[in-house]
């Protein structure tokens, strides 16, 4: 069923094109992440499915309803600021209690609901404390509260666990996916972090200057990116540049210099075409035996080891200068050895230029 | 770097201390002393300067017109001046505006004084406590605009969009959110003002015409030589009061964080 | 963001200023105008006032070698006692900003506001006694017997005037020093440093330039009432003759109001075009905003 759809939604600041034709559906009881790099418009997007930004051109519609020029507190949604923006001069409880008190509920029910999310996120013990002596995770954790105590249909999350470091992060990751099933509420999430969008969402919406450039699941996107900006976009990829030999059915061969490669493509490909062959790290085989089968395979040696906690990236300069990226759990090369890359040709996502 | 550290130290405890305290001290010190001339030696300690002081009809009046009047600056200045501070905030990169509202309190006291005089006299309106308040209400605006749009400005834009995100409307957002975040700057511009228009001189002396304020009654007295130890005691009982309040305030705003150009 | 809705932000925000934009017009701007209107106009001693144009109030007043003097004289005591206050609050806003740990700056800064509320004229009053003719100071070298008669230096001249504005004028020159040079990142001085510059030459070349603002408004809170002061020469300046006093005379003893107002005019002029310089080319706006 669908709960939020944006209809050819466009913003202008000035000359300045902010955003541009967007068109977005969200389900009920999903999790949404709109991905992109900084200054992608993704927080304006934000903004105007909040209410605090009214599209230059464009509708939205929650539940069916137009809701161009309806105020921020006359929509079903609810907003987790950046900063977070508790109220400074309320303790714990009287953030949370807000929208509850401005609704004029009676006090017990205020107070029953409070204890109910406040367990929820783990935060009854503090409920008596000032905003301001709270750690970063307990702010996030209030100001996730102060929200969904509401009930809202559309919870908004624009980047909350910008400022925590990478443990908490990606603690408050996990939690925050947690209770979203648990509530099974529909939250929409903006990151510029891909791997955040990774463990996070049921779909993702990548965003790229004011566009949405694909939208989808994020294991699909990953695997096979429509095009460089989002392979390149969602983690470290070897990009090769080549030009098709020969094609028979859905397999075809190329080749860029010396190597020659094998691939399967969806689409149509001619003799001729240039193409660009995808690969991701994990995807890339790597031993120091030489290999046989030269198809999909190259050799060089060793110019940097990247050491990513359970992985390690490993760097390789070929004779001809190109430099690929393979990803080993067994970090077990030194600088300077020789060694050779190899890749099945499932694996290999072929984008045409 | 030590030894500048080290005269530094001590001249800022020298100026401190001589330039700043000790002529407040020796005013509060003689004002103890038996005699009408402020000279050395000190002759014998007494309490009669005080009396007399509080004797005085002129003082006593003249300290509550000075109250009267700080009070109607005080509520009329913020009146004025809080809404326009919201505007401020948002006009504030525009010349013309900012400077409508600030020249005012760039300007030499003298010309406000002066202006008055002569507008009231124009029209008429003869000089009296009155025509005083309505000519400080005219830098006390700019003042309370400064000090409550400088925490309008340092206040994050995001509270008030939390609060109407959260179901409150904009006056519900303003009486819950807004206006208690900028209350302690409220109170600090009303307190500043009050000060200001107790203290101020150069304008009222243009425009209180035959009635008296303190400081009027300080300009007068200060002509007259057998008045000088009576001022020594109104001084004293001026600075001890004073200070105590300019402490509680200062200590108030530094715990609040508001501006430290509200003082200005 | 479309017109209608400009439209409607520009009126709220006209509907929030409305009361301090009518205010200021009838009690403020309507004077001035009358002041100007009054300048242009023939005038003669006690009020008497010829209601015909005339450019000849503003001819005296910058042709006459009296008044020419009086601006000159006025514009010299402001910008000397100006520099006498900077070099007093210099180091000691220098101290406090980068010589003294935490918050102990601001509490000495609150030390030195807190006899702010004692009334200037007590102030001056103050120093009257102690450097007076009949002072402590003379008292006490009378009393050493240093000195057979009574020194009349130390008061009634124009060292008087600067010593007593010092003493008022000393907060507001230190507190925007103090902020400004509080806001140069410490990282700052250490990249000078790191890049070879002692510490003196990190004190000309990082310090100094990056505190002009802080200078800028401290010269505009002691410049710009110092223009318009009568009151301290009155009273300790001896035989000084201001700007401030010549326009309070005119006003209120002589009673010429087109020639008080054309010098009431000029001291604006002079005020306005002084602003002007320092927002353009010092930075103050950098410092406010």
């Amino acid at each position: 069923m669908v709960l939020l759809e944006l209809v050819n939604i466009y913003k202008y600041y000035g000359k300045i094109t902010a955003l541009e034709d967007i068109n977005l559906e969200v389900g009920k009881g999903e999790l949404l992440t709109i991905l992109g790099p900084s200054g992608s418009g993704k927080s304006t997007l934000l903004k105007i499915i909040g209410g605090f930004e009214e599209p230059s051109r464009g509708k939205i519609y929650i539940n069916g309803k137009l809701m161009n020029g309806v105020p921020p507190y006359a929509r079903p949604t609810s907003m987790v600021f950046q900063d977070l923006a508790l109220f400074p001069h309320l303790n714990v409880f009287n953030n949370i209690a807000y929208g509850l008190k401005i609704k004029k509920a009676p006090s017990n029910e205020i107070k029953k609901k409070v204890r109910e999310v406040a367990e929820l996120l783990h935060i009854e013990e503090l409920l008596d404390r000032r905003v301001t002596q709270l750690s970063g995770g307990q702010q996030q954790r209030v100001a996730l509260a102060r929200s969904l105590i509401l009930e809202p249909e559309i919870l908004l999350l624009d980047e909350p666990l910008g400022p925590l470091d990478v443990k908490l992060r990606k603690e408050m990751q996990l939690e925050l996916r947690r209770i979203q099933k648990r509530l099974n509420s529909t939250w929409i999430y903006v990151t510029h972090d891909h791997e955040e969008a990774m463990v996070m969402s049921d779909r993702v919406a990548i965003l790229n200057s004011g566009r949405i450039i694909d939208v989808g699941v994020v294991k699909e996107i990953y695997e096979k990116p429509k095009n460089r900006f989002i392979a390149e976009f969602l983690g470290e990829v070897n990009i090769i540049e080549c030009i098709v030999d020969h094609v028979e059915g859905s397999a075809f061969t190329a080749s860029s210099g010396d190597l020659r490669i094998e691939g399967l493509t969806a689409g149509k490909l001619e003799k001729g075409d240039r193409v660009n062959i995808l690969v991701r790290p994990e995807k890339i085989g790597i031993t120091v035996t030489p290999l046989n089968d030269r198809k999909n395979s190259v050799s060089g040696k060793v110019v940097e080891i990247i050491y990513k906690g359970a992985y390690s990236d490993v760097k390789i300069e070929t004779e001809d200068s190109r430099v690929f990226i393979a990803r080993t759990f067994e970090p077990a090369y030194r600088v300077g050895e020789r060694v050779f890359l190899k890749w099945d040709r499932e694996d290999a996502v072929v984008i045409k230029e | 770097m030590s030894l500048i550290k080290l005269f530094l130290k001590i001249f800022t405890s020298t100026v401190i201390l001589l330039l700043i305290y000790l002529p407040i001290a020796l005013v509060i010190l003689f004002s103890f002393n038996d005699s009408i001339y402020f000279i050395f030696p000190f002759k014998n300690f007494t309490f009669k300067w005080y009396e007399r002081l509080l004797e005085d009809p002129l003082f006593l009046k003249s300290i509550i017109n000075s109250i009267i009047i700080a009070l109607a600056v005080s509520a009329g200045s913020l009146s004025i001046g809080i809404p326009a501070s919201f505007a401020f905030v948002r006009l504030r990169r525009n010349t013309l505006y900012v400077g409508f509202i600030m020249i005012p309190f760039i300007m030499p006291w003298l010309v406000i004084g002066v202006s008055s005089l002569v507008f009231f006299h124009t029209l008429g309106i003869p000089l009296s406590i009155l025509t005083t308040v309505l000519s400080h209400i005219i830098y006390s605006i700019p003042l309370v605009v400064l000090i409550v749009a400088a925490r309008l400005i340092s206040l994050n834009p995001n509270y008030e969009k939390a609060s109407m995100d959260l179901g409150a409307n904009e006056v519900q957002t303003f009486t819950y959110v807004t206006f208690p975040l900028i209350y302690p700057a409220i109170s600090v511009s009303a307190l500043i003002t009050f000060l200001w228009s107790f203290d101020n001189f150069i304008i009222t002396f243009f425009t209180i015409g035959s009635e008296i304020t303190f400081p009027i009654w300080v300009w007068g007295s200060l002509r007259h030589p057998t008045n000088v130890p009576v001022i020594t005691a109104a001084s004293s009982i001026v600075i001890l009061v004073g200070s105590l309040i300019v402490y509680l305030m200062e200590t108030y705003r530094v715990k609040k964080g508001i501006g430290i150009y509200a003082i200005i | 963001m479309n017109l209608e809705k400009i439209r409607r932000k520009i009126s709220i925000n006209l509907l929030y200023s409305l009361p301090a934009i009518i205010y200021l017009t009838i009690f403020f701007y309507i004077p001035l105008i009358t002041i100007i209107v009054y300048s242009f106009w023939h005038g003669e001693p006690l009020y008497r006032v010829v209601r015909t144009f005339t450019l000849e109030n503003y001819v005296k007043f910058y042709t006459e070698e009296l008044s020419q003097n009086i601006f000159i004289l006025t514009n010299l005591i402001s910008i000397a006692t100006f520099l006498v206050i900077l070099a007093t609050a210099y180091p000691i806003a220098y101290f406090l900003a980068r010589m003294v740990k935490g918050d102990t700056g601001l509490k000495i800064i609150l030390l030195i506001l807190i006899p702010l509320e004692m009334n200037y004229l007590i102030r001056v009053f103050a120093w009257r006694n102690l450097l007076g003719e009949n002072g402590l100071l003379n008292s006490l070298l009378m009393f050493l017997g240093l000195v057979e008669q009574p020194l009349t230096i130390f008061f009634h001249s124009i060292p008087a005037i600067i010593i007593v504005v010092l003493h008022n004028a000393l907060p507001y020159a230190i507190i925007p020093l103090y902020i400004t040079i509080r806001s140069i990142p410490e990282s700052l001085y250490q990249a000078a440093m790191d890049l070879g510059s002692n510490r003196i030459s990190v004190f000309f070349r990082v310090t100094l330039p990056l505190s002009m603002p802080g200078v800028a408004i401290a010269f505009l809170f002691i410049y710009i009432p110092m223009m318009g002061e009568f009151a301290i020469p009155a009273l300790v300046g001896g035989k000084t003759y201001l700007l401030g006093n010549l326009i309070v005379r005119q006003y209120l003893t002589i009673g010429n109001w087109p020639y008080a107002s054309a010098s009431t005019i000029s001291l604006i002029l002079t005020t306005l075009i002084v602003m002007f310089i320092l927002f353009k080319f010092l930075g103050v706006r950098r410092l406010y905003e």
